[in-house]
């Protein structure tokens, strides 16, 4: 378990877990609030 | 000649901020007109554009029959179509002579939301990142083996790092002011010339 833990922790897995994060979030901004020209609110 | 950064910084800042704020005390900068631009909803062209995207969108809907995927698709296509130019017309947004949305980044607050906000909300989150890198980059460099950490993540640790940055603007200022933010000379190696 220690060890796999290790693995999730090193730099290229967090990166790809983290971007795919990201990656996702920006998706479902865009998914909710299409065509986003100007910011919203003003 | 020896280049002070500590003092080009604070100079550079000083002249930014003063120019910034005579600039936008000169009402003939700020509220520069834009003759050639129209808002979008007195834009003829605009309102072309609309028409004939959903006319196209329409024309393909023909080919298949109603409640299909694709039908459903096609009918969800025109209705996002409609939405977002009913979004453009109804924002500040000026268009050009063949209608299109134009986005000002002149400055002008009355354009704000089209680039100031945007651009602002852009440095804030990059700074953000950088910040909290060099941060979780100096903490590796205070461990007992500075490269481990840096290739095998210290999670617990770059997650608090991670969410402590949001006030990056004033630290880096305060570790401005304190020399720490910017390397002295003699840590610097420099090539012989």
């Amino acid at each position: 378990m220690n060890d796999f833990l290790k693995y999730l922790s090193t730099a290229p897995v967090l990166m790809t877990a983290w971007l795919s994060l990201t990656s996702g979030f920006i998706m479902a901004i865009n998914f909710v609030y299409p065509d986003a020209l100007i910011f919203p609110g003003f | 000649m020896k280049l002070d950064i500590k003092q080009f910084l604070s100079k550079f800042i000083f002249v930014t901020v003063l120019s910034g704020s005579i600039l936008s005390l000169e009402p003939k900068i700020a509220n520069a007109d834009f003759s050639s631009l129209t808002p979008c909803k007195d834009s003829p062209t605009f309102k072309k554009r609309l028409t004939t995207s959903v006319k196209k969108l329409e024309n393909r809907l023909k080919l298949y029959t109603p409640g299909t995927k694709e039908a459903d698709f096609l009918v969800k296509e025109i209705e996002g179509t409609k939405a977002r130019f009913a979004k453009y017309e109804n924002s500040s947004l000026l268009c050009g002579k063949e209608g299109l949305p134009r986005i000002i980044a002149s400055g002008q607050w009355d354009h704000a939301n089209e680039f100031i906000i945007p651009g602002i909300i852009f440095l804030y989150i990059t700074g953000w990142i950088g910040w909290v890198g060099r941060k979780y980059v100096r903490y590796a460099s205070t461990q007992k083996d500075p490269f481990q950490n840096e290739i095998i993540i210290n999670v617990p640790v770059a997650l608090a790092i991670m969410n402590s940055g949001f006030l990056w603007p004033i630290e880096a200022w305060k570790e401005f002011l304190t020399n720490d933010l910017i390397a002295s000379d003699d840590d610097v190696t420099v090539s012989p010339r």
